[in-house]
């Protein structure tokens, strides 16, 4: 036993490392962020670094994160997969309290997020950021078992290295096909960098191979770019098949591995279907999706134009003109992290500017890219005229190569700020 | 590539005008920077100027 000096000493001691007693009248505020992307954990990590007193808890049930930006040098056999994959650590070691679990819903007059153990979160403001969902049931044909047949690899992870490996597994002289899907959809130049990445692959690996891109659009993300680099680097090798000439896939038979078009049938050796998408199921649980399978938001808040309390960013998000990316995600985190801060203090948030920029690598040494900065206008985020815009057509080879290593030190700056 | 953390805001703000203004070659950040009034401009040199590598307090 203590005698009684000890136990005043220690009472002392424990009162003087107290929060201020009006801190303690009333409970921290809790911030409930859902997902643990590129937006989800950057607002995270934001809304802590910011504010230590919030309580901010990300329900992801994932350990380990795997990003899409780089994975098509995955597939290409450029890259590792470990090199794609982030952990939590960085964020619990901050403050930042994870939950592994799905979100399964949320009710926005209750204040609260259901999670699929049967528990409840309360929450005074909730963020939404699950990325995006394949819209299987979009394309006759195209369902989670085609998906094993036919990969998407449009969410990072087994699809990238399912479809590296049916690469290395095909003969040379094989067909590649791949279909691109319409606007709005996770990464506009995506496809191209991934259809460049394989003809790359194809070149120095499968010479006697081609690659057909079947294409739900008219015209696609620094396609100049593209298309120049593809006549440059891979003559004859990338076929782009656009809308108006049969390119839109309306079916698939993934027995057979055949793309149906409007305008004929396509028998791939190596199929990739990028399926039309749209936000994350907890979105449309939550009730912040609309009938488009996206989520119109504020653009100065992020705040759901569906639901109060409720943010959504990244690429579940609409809103104007930023597209879908990493990048993207990221920004939008901090703005909305800076508006939720804003608001829990009873602030008028402030309007603020965002940026964009993505990276294409058409070859290891080649580098494109596009920019733009976006500011509220209207109600939508709307690109600042006179600024942004993509790679010159014109650069010499010493431009494209700096842009293929900003576009690694990109990586490694957004991840390490986000994970590391 | 060097951080800009720790450079002093009006060499980064120097360095942002330039690129805005074509006075230094650039690849992306001519681009954003054209999105940028002087003021704006200023208000992010001074922010990365008070910034430590990695952040350790994003408070403005």
């Amino acid at each position: 036993m203590p005698d009684r000096r000890e136990v005043v000493i220690g009472i002392a001691a424990s009162a003087a490392t107290l929060p201020a007693p009006s801190a303690l009248a009333k409970k921290a505020p809790r911030v409930v962020v859902i997902g643990g992307g590129f937006a989800g954990a950057t607002c995270a990590r934001t809304l802590k670094r910011r504010d230590r007193n919030l309580t901010v808890i990300l329900v992801e049930p994932n350990a380990r994160f795997t990003a899409c930006p780089f994975s098509n040098g995955v597939i290409a056999g450029l890259r590792d997969i470990q090199a794609q994959q982030f952990g939590y650590d960085a964020l619990k070691r901050e403050g930042v309290e994870i939950i592994a679990q799905a979100a399964v819903g949320a009710d926005p007059n209750a204040r609260m997020v259901m999670l699929e153990d049967g528990s409840d979160l309360e929450y005074a403001r909730l963020v939404v950021a699950p990325g995006i969902d394949l819209d299987f049931g979009a394309l006759p044909g195209y369902d989670r078992a085609a998906a094993e047949i036919m990969p998407h690899a449009w969410k990072a992870g087994d699809q990238t290295l399912l479809l590296r490996r049916q690469l290395e597994a095909m003969e040379d002289g094989g067909l590649v096909v791949m279909s691109a899907p319409a606007s709005p959809f996770r990464c506009p130049p995506g496809p191209y960098e991934r259809a460049s990445l394989i003809a790359h692959y194809l070149k120095t690996r499968k010479p006697r191979s081609k690659l057909l891109i079947l294409d739900a659009k008219e015209s696609f993300s620094k396609q100049k770019l593209f298309e120049a680099a593809w006549k440059a680097l891979y003559p004859g090798v990338i076929e782009w098949t656009p809308l108006s000439f049969g390119g839109r896939v309306t079916e698939v038979d993934a027995a057979s591995g055949t793309l149906i078009t409007e305008f004929g049938r396509h028998k791939a050796a190596v199929a990739n279907i990028i399926p039309p998408q749209r936000a994350g199921a907890i979105a449309q649980a939550a009730g912040v999706a609309d009938q488009t399978g996206w989520c119109p938001i504020d653009p100065v808040t992020f705040e759901s134009r569906l639901q109060a309390g409720i943010h959504v960013i990244g690429d579940a998000a609409i809103g104007g003109a930023m597209p879908k990316s990493a990048f993207t995600a990221n920004m939008q985190a901090k703005v909305c992290a800076g508006a939720i801060l804003a608001l829990l203090r009873g602030e008028a948030p402030k309007e603020q500017k965002l940026v964009n920029t993505c990276y294409s690598l058409v070859a290891p040494d080649y580098g494109i890219s596009v920019a733009g900065v976006y500011q509220p206008r209207d109600g939508l985020l709307t690109e600042v005229e006179g600024a942004g815009g993509v790679s010159p057509l014109d650069a010499p080879a010493s431009y494209r190569a700096q842009e293929a290593s900003y576009a690694e030190g990109w990586f490694r700056t957004i991840t390490s700020e986000v994970f590391g | 590539m060097p951080s800009l953390a720790g450079w002093p805001a009006e060499n980064i703000a120097a360095a942002m005008i330039a690129f805005r203004d074509d006075e230094l070659p650039s690849t992306v950040m001519g681009r954003i920077a054209k999105g940028f009034s002087d003021e704006e401009i200023t208000a992010i040199a001074e922010w990365l100027a008070a910034q430590e590598e990695p952040p350790k307090d994003a408070r403005p």
